[in-house]
Formats: structure tokens, sequence, C-alpha cells
């Protein structure tokens, strides 16, 4: 066996980098064992006591970075060097190789592209986009915390320019087949989609994609652009391209409620429009739309149902994706006196509404984070009183890391807080799938779940988590292998988001007159 | 291209140098060892920096800007220039760092175990937990700390494999900790004194100046937002201890744990001389 110290002098890598590295040059052939790290006397001795160090050693000071190697032969050793060196090299220039120091700069390299993704810092947002815009691409716009009279001009620009502005605050679009954001893989078809409201436009696809249909375009137009300032600016224009697109039959468009003058201009423009449009604002007015005879729905399987019809001109009978044949009476049977409340810890926004929607309609109140009634707001939005939906993706929990549907730490913490709460009984969580999202999330909570379901059974307690996966089969995270991962750890899945929420309610309905 | 300086942190703002390297570029920020072996960290608009923190209004990638390890940067009292770049010194207000002790509040203890909680599920990997001789030498080192500030110093100051190695980390977040609940002064003040005597020789420069500012009282937003929640019971204590954990690749985790490790030091008052 050959020893060898190689010194790099003043270089600095973090730690997780640096172990990285040093477990792929161990495992790679030749090599028995390696080592990285910064030439500190601690360092050195832990180096030593591996058997890894060398006469080059001496000469790393507390600043040098040492790459001991102990290898069958000095060729390997340098092979090893080498491998790390490409290995640092492949991570500066990963970085570099496609990237800009502006928008122009980018455009130039990549002529043809005609879409930039704005996610940074909400004051540098406008600059940007409108560098885009004006560079002939259209924008889609990840960022919040835009003035909204900036979110006008740019709306005002992309329109004169024939482009679409998506967002701010926008966080999917699905156009010609492609995955913007945070979104769902779903087949083409010919039901056009258009609205502010991320995790219900992806209901509504996964929903027509399960039964044989399929999306022709999603456009997200950011939550403020049905307000009274910007005044649909991106619903009417997406309502007209969807009408004027071939491959487009029936047109859905879903949002949460509208400013009043927005929604004449909209209903203007969908009394004009030459295909049927199914409208869904969540809590919104639905006098004024029966009035003006649009068609209108109140959930959102109740919109796919709905736009699934209108594509095919016969009745759709929804397929059923899970077996729900939950025993509401066994569960109870397994409560503790204790437990008696509902908590629903969501990453979708816009399920969060229908939650909410759903249950104030059937069962009174359901406080929240994002609560419509004023009266049902959490004072504490990390504390729950009685019967209570989170929108856990708001970002009070996300701050400084990134949304929940692809981070899920902060809806882990929640969920152990709530599970651990001698009062709750029922837990409803949503997973999202899709592109951009996290790769397994059902692993993360199963492990949690059967942790806390085993530690509430300890303490006498049974908890009834129910789930949804809001995804597709042609998701990167595999369907059917997220759904049977939280069945084995107990999990009552359902089909729909809506589902979710009469399971929950008839539990907790019979619950309270037990 | 040139940029603004808006903001410099206590411990630098009266520094004066001439000259110095590069030595660490990174998206946010990149660091400069001045000619007078200081330590100083030019960031990018941002709200989480350390105490050595020169804060400037560029808003674009760091690591985009062309210069490198090993670039000079020169100071000339009213700017600083590194390759095409320079970075205008007018105005540019204090950020203090310097933090007062915080009362404790009967609410502490089941802050801790809130924190506890987080890290556990939260945490990052660590060298230091991944490796099982380091785990064991970290291990060790706190035993020894125990009953011999300086044994303990030498057995973790320089421990662990990154920029700034893990027990450092694990050190500062101890001592930020001991400095805000008004314990442990022999310890920081031992820890001030070590780091002056040998700092340079037994770790990095960018940790030693980071241990030796918490040694003397200045902690940075981040660490000190989580530990003034933990001590005053708030509820933000999740929060902060998210934004902390992810400080770094792995640092933040580190810090957080050695916040715990000071806790359970001052639990065991009784067994360790010098508390």
């Amino acid at each position: 066996m050959v020893v060898k110290n190689y010194i790099e002098k003043n270089r600095y890598y973090d730690s997780v980098f640096l172990m990285k590295i040093a477990r792929r040059l161990a495992e790679a052939d030749g090599i028995d064992n390696a080592s990285i790290g910064m030439g500190t006397p601690l360092n050195k001795e832990t180096i030593t006591d591996l058997g890894l160090n060398a006469e080059e050693m001496s000469m790393a000071g507390p600043n040098d970075l040492i790459i001991a190697v102990r290898a069958e032969s000095e060729a390997d050793c340098e092979r090893a060097r080498e491998e790390f060196t490409r290995l640092v090299n492949e991570k500066s220039s990963s970085a570099a190789k496609n990237s800009f120091r502006s928008i122009v700069g980018a455009k130039a390299a990549i002529p043809d592209a005609n879409l930039a993704i704005i996610s940074v810092a909400g004051e540098y947002a406008f600059a940007e986009a409108k560098r885009a815009l004006m560079n002939n691409m259209n924008v889609f716009m990840f960022s919040d915390n835009v003035d909204i009279k900036d979110e006008v001009t740019l709306k005002r620009l992309a329109q004169s320019k024939g482009k679409f502005m998506m967002g701010p605050g926008c966080g999917l679009s699905f156009i010609n087949g492609v995955a913007i954001g945070l979104c769902s893989m779903v087949n083409r078809g010919s039901i056009g989609l258009a609205g502010a409201s991320g995790s219900g436009i992806q209901e509504v696809m996964v929903l027509v994609h399960r039964n044989g249909f399929g999306v022709s375009h999603a456009i997200g137009t950011g939550g403020r652009d049905m307000s009274d300032e910007v005044g649909g600016i991106s619903m009417i224009q997406s309502i007209r391209a969807l009408e004027a697109d071939e491959d487009t039959k029936v047109i859905a468009l879903i949002s949460k409620p509208p400013a009043r003058s927005s929604l004449l201009k909209v209903i203007e423009v969908i009394k004009e429009c030459t295909k049927p449009v199914v409208v869904h604002f969540l809590n919104g007015d639905n006098k004024i739309l029966a009035d003006n005879g649009i068609i209108y729905s109140e959930t959102f399987d109740e919109t796919a149902k709905k736009v699934m019809e209108l594509a095919c001109g016969h009745e759709v009978e929804i397929k059923k994706i899970f077996e729900n044949n939950v025993d509401v009476d066994a569960e109870i049977s397994k409560f503790a006196k204790s437990q008696k409340y509902f908590r629903a810890i969501l990453c979708g926004g816009s399920l969060t509404d229908e939650t909410q929607i759903l249950w104030r309609k059937n069962m009174g109140e359901l406080y929240s984070n994002v609560a419509f009634d004023k009266s049902l707001m959490l004072p504490d939005p990390f504390t729950s009183i009685k019967n209570t939906v989170i929108d856990i993706g708001d970002e009070t929990f996300t701050k400084g890391r990134a949304h929940v549907a692809i981070d899920p730490t902060a809806r882990v913490n929640r969920f152990i807080k709530e599970a651990r709460d001698p009062e709750t009984a029922v837990i409803y969580l949503d997973f999202l799938l899709g592109y951009a999202l996290h790769a397994d999330p059902a692993s993360v909570m199963a492990e949690v779940i059967a942790e806390e379901k085993k530690r509430a059974e300890d303490e006498g307690r049974h908890l009834c988590i129910i789930a949804t996966i809001c995804g597709s089969d042609m998701d990167p995270q595999d369907f059917e292998k997220q759904a049977q991962i939280l069945k084995d750890v107990g999990v009552i899945l359902v089909d729909t988001n809506s589902m979710a929420a009469e399971l929950a309610m008839d539990i907790i309905r019979k619950t309270e007159e037990k | 291209m040139n940029f603004k300086i808006t903001h410099i942190c206590e411990p630098i703002y009266n520094l004066r140098w001439k000259s110095g390297k590069v030595v660490g570029v990174y998206d946010r920020c990149f660091n400069v060892l001045t000619d007078t072996g200081q330590l100083i960290t030019l960031f990018k608009k941002s709200d989480k920096f350390s105490t050595r923190a020169i804060l400037t209004d560029i808003d674009c990638n760091i690591s985009l800007l062309e210069f490198a390890d090993g670039a000079e940067a020169l100071c000339d009292g009213r700017s600083i220039t590194v390759g095409d770049i320079t970075f205008y010194l007018s105005n540019a207000e204090k950020i203090i760092t310097r933090r007062a002790p915080v009362a404790l509040t009967p609410k502490y203890e089941d802050g801790i175990l809130l924190f506890a909680d987080v890290l556990k599920r939260s945490r990052k990997k660590s060298p230091v937990f991944e490796n099982g001789i380091l785990k064991e030498r970290v291990k060790r080192g706190f035993e020894i700390l125990k009953d011999d500030l300086v044994g303990g110093f030498e057995s973790l100051i320089g421990l662990g494999i990154g920029l700034t190695p893990s027990c450092d980390d694990m050190l500062s977040g101890m001592s930020a900790l001991f400095h805000l609940t008004d314990t442990g002064q022999v310890f920081n003040r031992a820890l001030a004194e070590f780091l002056q005597d040998k700092g340079d020789l037994v770790t990095t420069l960018v940790s030693k100046s980071l241990l030796a500012d918490v040694a003397c009282g200045h902690i940075n937003e981040t660490l000190y937002s989580v530990i003034r929640s933990i001590i005053e019971g708030k509820d933000d204590i999740e929060k902060n201890a998210l934004e902390l954990i992810e400080v770094g690749s792995s640092s933040g985790s580190e810090t957080c744990e050695g916040i715990l490790m000071g806790y359970k030091f001052l639990k065991d008052k009784e067994q360790i001389r010098w508390l």
C-alpha cells in the first residue's frame, strides 16, 4: 500500500462537499481509504489515526487542504488526486457553465429562448422581468413582493408584445406539454386552464388526466391578477389565447375570489368566448355568474367533471383511484376521550381554501393561518385551535427555505406537534408530486407518521391520518410507490381534497355525537 | 464595476488596512485576509451575515464577479478594490454586534426542549456525527473541557474538516449561550485568550476570527435570535432555529448542537470546575 498526502494551499470548501468527495475517492478502484480536511493539528491527528499520514502533511497549515490517500500504487494515488481536481472543477464549472451575468447575456447565448423563469428577490424581479420581456421572452415569475403598480406595468408590456407575464407569485404553468414551476406532468388534451391557484389548477389537471383526458395548456396568472389594480389583465389574455388555441376545446378558470371590477371585465370576455368556460372562483360570488349564464363550480372535483363532460359531450363518471371503504365507527372507537379535533397541514394554498369552504358550509368553525373569516385567524400560526387547517406553504413557516413541497421540514415539525396534542383525532396531509418538487415526500412523512402513531398508541390514543396525492402516474416520484409507502404506515388514502375533507368531517361529526 | 458599502459590523468598523488577499469566494460573500492578519467578509445585500461582515449593494451572485482566490485586495480608506471592482466606503452604518445578556424567564426550560426537538428533526449532516473516529474525539474533547478549559480547547478547536471546523462551530454556540445567559465568563475569557495565543496555529483564519468575536460577546443576528427566543420562551424558537440550521452546509446545525451542549454544561454545573 502507498500513502500520499496532497496539499492545496489556501483552499476552502464546505465540509459536506469534502465528505462527499472523500467518500467518492475511497470507493474508487485501487483506493483503500481517503480523507480530506483542513490542515489543523487536530485534523492531522485524525488523518494519522486513520493511517493516512505521509511526509507531505507537515507542509500543511490550518488554512491549507490535505487530501490524504492510501492506495495500491502511486499511480492509484495520482488518479485519486486527479479525480479530486476533476470533481472540484466540475462543481465550479457546472455553476459557471450555464450561468450568465444578465438576461441580455443569456439571450445572446441562447437566442431561441422564449421563456424566462424569475425567482430573485421581489425588489429585483421587476427589472429582470422587464429585461426579459424587452428581449421578446415570456415570463414566469415565482417571485413575490413585487409592487402592484410594477405588476401592472409588466403585464401591459407583455400584452403589447404578445407575450405572457405569468405572475408574480406564480407557482405553476403547463404550456405546450412542458411543466413549468412546481407542476405535475399530465397528458396533452383539449382542456385549457387559467388562473391564480397553483394547487387548485394541479388538482384539476391530475383529475382530468386520471380520467383519460388531457390538458392543452394551464396558464398561471399570479395571485393578484384579479385585483382591482391589475384588473384581470392576464386572466383575460389567457381566455383569449385559449379561445384562439386549436387544441383547446373547453376552458376552466380557477382563482381566489376576484375584485368586483375585474370580475365584471372577465364576465364580459367569457360571454364573448366561443368556447365553453367553467368558472371556479374559490369563496366567490356564484350568483353573479349564474345571472350571466356562466357555468360555475364549487369544488375542484366538480370543475374537473364539468370540463371533461363539456370536452366529450356526455356524462363522465369519475374513476376511483383508492378504495374508500373506511370503517368510520371503527376509527372513532379507538380515539381516547380527549381526542376530538381535525388538523390539516396542507402544502397547497388552494387545497387549504377548499377545505375551509367545505368545512364552513357543513360543520362550522375551522381555524386557519389563512382564514377567510378574520375571527377564525389563528393568533399564533404555530399553534392550532380546535379544528384547524394550516397552509404550511405560507411564508411564515418557510422563511429562508424552499417551499414546503420541496423541503418538507416545516411540515414534519408541525405534524409532530399536532400528533402529540392529546386533542388531535384526525390529521390530513396532501402530497404534491411533479417536477421540481421533493423526490420522495411520502418516505419523509411516513417515517415520522409511523413514529408518532406508535407514540400515540403507547399513550392510549389513536391517530387517524388521511392523505391525498395530488399527482399523476407520469410524475417522477412514482405515484403508486408513494401511495404504497403511505398505506404501509396505516395512512387512509383518498382520491381528492374534497373527499378528504368529507371523510374528516364525517369522522369528527360522529366523534362529537358520541 | 462600482458598488457601495452600506454597513460594517462593529468588530471591524475601525479596522485600518492597506492590502490583502481574497481567500474564499462564495455565492453570497467573499473573504479577504488583510495585511494586518484580520478577516473581513464582503457580502451581497443580505439579512444574514457574520460578525466580520461588510455589507454592500451587490445584488448578483458574488461568484459570478471576475475575481478568484488569491486576488489582491486594496484599501485606501475611501474604497476597497478587488480587480476591476471597487466598493466605495462613504457613510457606512455600523452594525452593533456586541450583545447584552438576556434575563432568564420561567419558559427557558420549555424553550430548550422545543429547540432540541426542532434540531433533532431538522439538523443537517455533519462530519462529526457521520464519522466514527471524529465522533469519539469530539466526545472525549468535551469531557476534557469539563475539567480543563485549555486542555479541552486543545482537543476541540480545529477538529472538523471544513472551512469552519465542526467543533469550532459547536464552541461558538456554547460560548454564545454562556454569554447571553451571563454565565461561563471564565469560559469565554479563557477562549478569547486561547485564540489570541494559539488560534492561528490550531484552526483556520475564518474560524478563529468568528470564534474570537463570539468569545468577546459579538454575536451575529441569526445566532442571537435563536438563543434569545429560547431564553425568553418565545413563539419564534422554531422559526429562528430553522434559520440558524440553514447557515453554511453544516455550520448552523453544529452551532445549534453547541447551544445544547452549553445548556447541558449549565445543568451539570456542580460537576464543572469553572462554572
